[in-house]
């Protein structure tokens, strides 16, 4: 049972033209993922790896149906991109960018709260290496071939460590649902427990080896600004 | 990045906020220079060092004379301090700032931070000024004021308003502190700050306020569009082979141990560092090379792991995904002819592109071991540090 992303979801890659870009959505395309088009301002009409490419995230979505994005937008100019995202309907943002200033996404935080709770985007990252369904779709700049399909939920702050943790599960046959890179910078798009809710949500049958963090979740309905911390 | 408490006061000072006068001075002529010209018969001398905890290691002289000054100058400039914020080894002084000694009445703790659990900037005051605010904390929470700025507005008139009433001030003093609140926070937001402290803040017998302290970082990721700010960096004041990294862009911290690590990612890294000590030995350094590591980076940081003379074995962990491990792999051959590797190196490497990488390794002829696993290379990387220790122990016998 995956969260947030399957084979089905429509992704558009900002950033798409630029050097890492490109490689990664080369990557993930090759993977399986449903990417139906790119953003790059001043691009707007041209074709780049067979993809569409839009000037705005509105355009984009008007053309595509896009739920979902990802950002491989500079540091000075990702909080742009990623409120440019949730402004024109974007589900779930994930973001890639390492270096984006902290009082840039202290920004974004604020300007994401402006949404009502069930219309409000969830965002991944920055500074993480996004989310990945083994065998239905990668968003994100993982390895897809270490991550064996499964029924465990993997949440990791380290992207590397992330992966380390993926490739010695598949090693001993562990499989994957969804991996989510949460990200390493002081301010985070979501939380541990955000994505934790939001998995417990959609796990119908209990199984013993998740009893433990369902029963977390449910002791703390609510997360509180003091359980960031992990 | 950290700077002076002369460079924050100078920024503060163009915010608006009130400062007593001084003058930087890097020898001790230019110490009675500046005292000369900011007049008086009461002057601090400061040492300048990215550190705290000054004043009790001896770091603040008070002067009444020229000859005092330059006394306190020519001991302070050229040494060593070490307070219990530096560590042992202590941090040089190089520039003394010379200040106009104020006479005070009171003594207020005013601090800024991008706090990461509300992910908003909290304004902390206390009346206990003058101590550390770890210290506050512990002895009397109570005493601790905060205010949370709402980021879509800015911090508000009223909010300093409170702090100032709450802090016990008289009417004409409360004026100035919220001048003085606010114009620090402006400070704080438009240059990209992560933390401040205005410890302490005090109050003149005529009513004014003044900063007596300042410390200040900013956010490395902001310094790109904070030019003003990025000038003002020390690079005396960190560990040269830090300040080295630093130039590069990775992420070093030197420690005691004998096994040189080269990691992608800090996750990873510190998980490759208790792979080390689990198999018994312990790593000389954390070293985050960030993802899409070039040839050139990992060839740096190779260098930057020798040039440690502790480091008996190297142990190179690439988990490729943004990065390549044919990239790695060509920075590794790279390094290792252009600099004489005397040590045994461990390099393991997994992820995109892990075939190409390995071959080139393999096809390089530079003597190395590789691994497949991280239990693995840690386990090689502490045998052959092991071996390489004993091995002139037992040619001395």
């Amino acid at each position: 049972m995956s969260i947030l992303i399957d084979e089905t979801t429509p992704i558009i890659v900002q950033g798409m033209t630029g050097d890492k870009g490109s490689f990664h959505t080369k990557e993930m395309v090759e993977y399986g993922t449903n990417v139906v088009g790119g953003v790059t301002p001043g691009k707007g009409g041209t074709k780049h790896q067979g993809l569409p490419v839009f000037n705005t995230v509105k355009e984009a979505v008007d053309a595509t149906g896009a739920t979902t994005s990802i950002t491989f937008v500079a540091p000075a100019f990702c909080a742009d991109a990623i409120m440019e995202a949730a402004d024109a309907g974007i589900r779930l943002i994930c973001s890639i960018t390492d270096g984006i200033p902290a009082q840039d996404m202290m920004r974004v935080k604020r300007y994401l709260r402006r949404y009502p709770k069930d219309k409000r985007p969830m965002m991944v990252g920055p500074n993480c290496a996004g989310i990945i369904s083994p065998g239905k779709a990668m968003l994100g700049i993982m390895p897809g071939h270490i991550y064996l399909k499964g029924k465990v939920g993997v949440i990791s702050r380290s992207g590397t460590l992330g992966y380390e943790a993926a490739s010695q599960m598949k090693a001993v046959g562990i499989g994957i649902t969804t991996s989510v890179g949460i990200g390493g910078d002081p301010i985070n798009g979501s939380s541990f427990l955000d994505h934790l809710q939001s998995s417990s949500r959609r796990i119908r049958r209990p199984r013993r080896c998740c009893s433990s963090a369902r029963s977390a979740v449910r002791r703390r309905p609510r997360p509180r600004p003091g359980s960031r911390r992990t | 990045m950290d700077v002076h408490e002369y460079q924050a006061k100078e920024l503060l000072a163009q915010f608006g906020v009130p400062v007593p006068k001084g003058a930087v001075a890097f020898s001790p002529d230019q110490a009675v220079y500046a005292a000369t010209e900011l007049g008086g018969w009461n002057w601090a001398v400061k040492a300048q060092i990215h550190a705290g905890a000054r004043g009790k290691a001896g770091g603040i002289k008070l002067c009444k004379t020229y000859h005092e000054v330059r006394e306190a100058a020519a001991d302070l400039l050229g040494k060593r301090l070490v307070t219990i914020q530096t560590g042992p080894e202590g941090k040089p002084v190089q520039r003394v700032y010379i200040e106009v000694a104020e006479p005070f009445e009171r003594e207020i703790y005013l601090g800024y931070v991008l706090d990461r659990k509300t992910e908003r900037i909290l304004v902390i005051a206390s009346k206990r000024g003058g101590m550390e605010i770890e210290e506050i904390a512990r002895t009397e929470p109570e005493a601790i004021l905060q205010v949370i700025v709402e980021p879509a507005v800015g911090l508000q008139a009223f909010q300093a308003r409170e702090l100032a009433f709450a802090l016990g001030l008289n009417i004409k003093q409360v004026q100035r502190a919220v001048t003085a609140i606010m114009n620090a926070y402006r400070a704080f937001r438009d240059r990209d700050a992560i933390m401040l402290e205005i410890n302490p803040l005090v109050v003149t017998k005529d009513d004014r306020v003044l900063a007596l302290d300042a410390k200040m970082s900013f956010d490395d990721n902001a310094l790109f569009r904070r030019h003003s700010v990025a000038d003002m960096h020390d690079p005396s004041q960190q560990d040269p082979r830090e300040a080295q990294a630093a130039e590069h862009n990775l992420n070093y911290i030197g420690l005691d141990g004998e096994i040189g690590c080269i990691v992608n990612g800090a996750g990873l890294a510190m998980a490759t560092m208790d792979m080390i000590k689990h198999a018994g030995g312990s790593p000389a350094n954390f070293l985050d090379v960030g993802g899409g590591a070039s040839p050139e980076r990992i060839a740096t940081a190779l260098k930057l792991v020798l040039s440690d003379a502790k480091v008996k074995a190297v142990l190179v962990n690439i988990f490729a995904g943004i990065n390549r491990c044919d990239w790695v792999a060509k920075g590794v051959v790279q390094a290792c002819q252009t600099v004489d590797v005397k040590v045994p190196l461990v390099v393991r490497l997994a992820g995109t592109n892990v075939e190409e990488g390995r071959k080139i390794l393999a096809e390089s002829g530079v003597e190395m071991i590789t691994a497949e696993t991280l239990a693995e290379a840690a386990n090689k990387a502490v045998a052959a540090c092991n071996a390489a220790t004993q091995e002139p122990a037992r040619a001395r016998a």
